[in-house]
């Protein structure tokens, strides 16, 4: 756990951390654009800014953002999980076994998407501090948050497991997300936490099952 | 130990890389393999590790087909194209790290073979601030520290000056006298020929064996 935790923590820090800042600065100048667009400030706003407040009545920005939010958590799940495959195979593989493998990457992704998160809440409450706006439900709003971004993140690395073997899979669901965009994207305040939860066990679960069976496909170029 | 490489063919979308080789690596000997770039040899390394599948035939270690088992072989160091550690972290605690999956072995050790592949007095250094051939070194380290039976090297000496290359041709000798399989690949054959007790040819999609 120890080394992959590491190793992905690093790659973090130095592949990825200016595109998570450009990513903050993002989120910060779109939730300012829909503060003057809607004339005030409260916490629908910051969940349209990070995507996780769907609905068909949304309008184009929000929208938008959703889809942004979604392809931003694609990306790092993806870095995060095709590193490994990559590069020094031999130091992990010829060390551990795949299960074990699977479960610490899955854990260490984990890790990594809950602090950004708290970055990304910790700054805007910051905002919300400073403008004297009341701070409601926003832990619970938080791990429904988390339990959606790691099950999209999960979803994608099930997709990329099979584009190894079909790669037109990858481009069939991007087209998926963006024709069909209000199956994928959900109202996560209004959805049940319970049901957030068993989805992604379920997803976990099918992981760690697939990628035992079908590991040798992903060392393939 | 025994590994069995039987009728094994690879292919790359349509492109053949290896065509129905056969070849069996024993204990106590260690194995050249040669041949130009892009002839085979990590692939046929790959293969052995478990990192590629072969698109027709087997690899057997004694008589186990891990690779049909959905299991990468036990036992098994190498090294297979450049070497990959963290680069905020030193040799020394890359290898430690490293070591912490298995804990197989105390930082003795791990010292220990940082002294043997010459790396002792850079061990505290910065990865990045590594060149190719201290790299090369720590990769070598990784492959040998925790004793495996198997020892898998795909071009040991990139890089590395000649009195560390001798240095390391020596520790390789007295790992096969462990009655380790030892298996080098090299598009140098000077690197090779010297070393190995058998040595085998890459061309054209087929392996020779040459002495």
């Amino acid at each position: 756990m120890k080394y992959i935790l590491l190793n992905d923590l690093s790659f973090f820090r130095k592949k990825f951390l200016k595109k998570f800042i450009l990513y903050c600065i993002a989120l910060i100048g779109s939730f300012n654009v829909l503060k003057l667009t809607n004339g005030y400030m409260n916490f629908d706003i910051f969940y349209n800014t990070i995507g996780i407040n769907y609905s068909n009545d949304l309008g184009s920005i929000e929208k938008l953002l959703c889809i942004f939010n979604i392809l931003f958590y694609f990306y790092l799940s993806l870095e995060l999980f095709t590193k490994e495959l990559k590069n020094g195979v031999e130091n992990i593989f010829l060390r551990i076994n795949t299960k074990k493998f699977i479960i610490n990457k899955l854990i260490s992704i984990s890790i990594i998407t809950i602090l950004i998160n708290i970055i990304i809440y910790i700054l805007f409450l910051y905002l919300f501090i400073i403008n004297k706006i009341l701070i409601s439900n926003i832990l619970i709003v938080f791990l429904k948050n988390i339990i959606y971004v790691l099950t999209l993140q999960f979803s994608i690395i099930i997709v990329y497991m099979f584009s190894k073997n079909n790669k037109c899979i990858l481009f069939l669901l991007m087209l998926f997300i963006f024709m069909f965009n209000n199956r994928i994207l959900i109202n996560i305040i209004n959805t049940k936490i319970i049901y957030l939860i068993l989805v992604l066990i379920f997803i976990l679960w099918f992981i760690v099952m697939y990628f035992k069976k079908n590991y040798f496909n992903l060392f393939e170029k | 130990m025994k590994i069995q490489i039987k009728n094994v063919s690879k292919s790359f979308k349509k492109i053949n890389v290896l065509d129905n080789i056969n070849l069996t690596f024993e204990s106590g000997k260690i194995y050249g393999l040669i041949g130009r770039n892009g002839s085979g040899k990590s692939v046929l390394l790959k293969m052995i590790c478990g990192f590629y599948t072969p698109s027709s035939g087997e690899i057997l270690f004694d008589n186990v087909n891990y690779i049909k088992n959905k299991e990468f072989p036990k036992n098994v160091g190498a090294l297979i194209e450049s070497p990959s550690f963290l680069p905020d972290l030193t040799g020394y605690q890359n290898l430690e790290l490293l070591a912490s999956i298995q804990s197989k072995i105390s930082d003795n050790e791990i010292n220990d073979i940082l002294k043997k592949v010459n790396l002792f007095e850079e061990k505290n250094k910065k990865y990045s601030n590594y060149s190719l051939g201290m790299k090369q070194k720590l990769g070598v380290a990784q492959a040998l520290m925790e004793d495996p039976k198997i020892i898998i090297l795909d071009e040991p000496f990139n890089g590395i000056e000649n009195e560390t290359a001798q240095k390391l041709r020596n520790l390789l000798v007295e790992e096969k006298k462990k009655d380790k399989i030892i298996i080098l690949a090299s598009h140098i054959k000077d690197d090779i020929i010297n070393l190995a007790d058998i040595v085998y040819e890459f061309d054209n999609n087929n392996v020779k064996k040459i002495n």
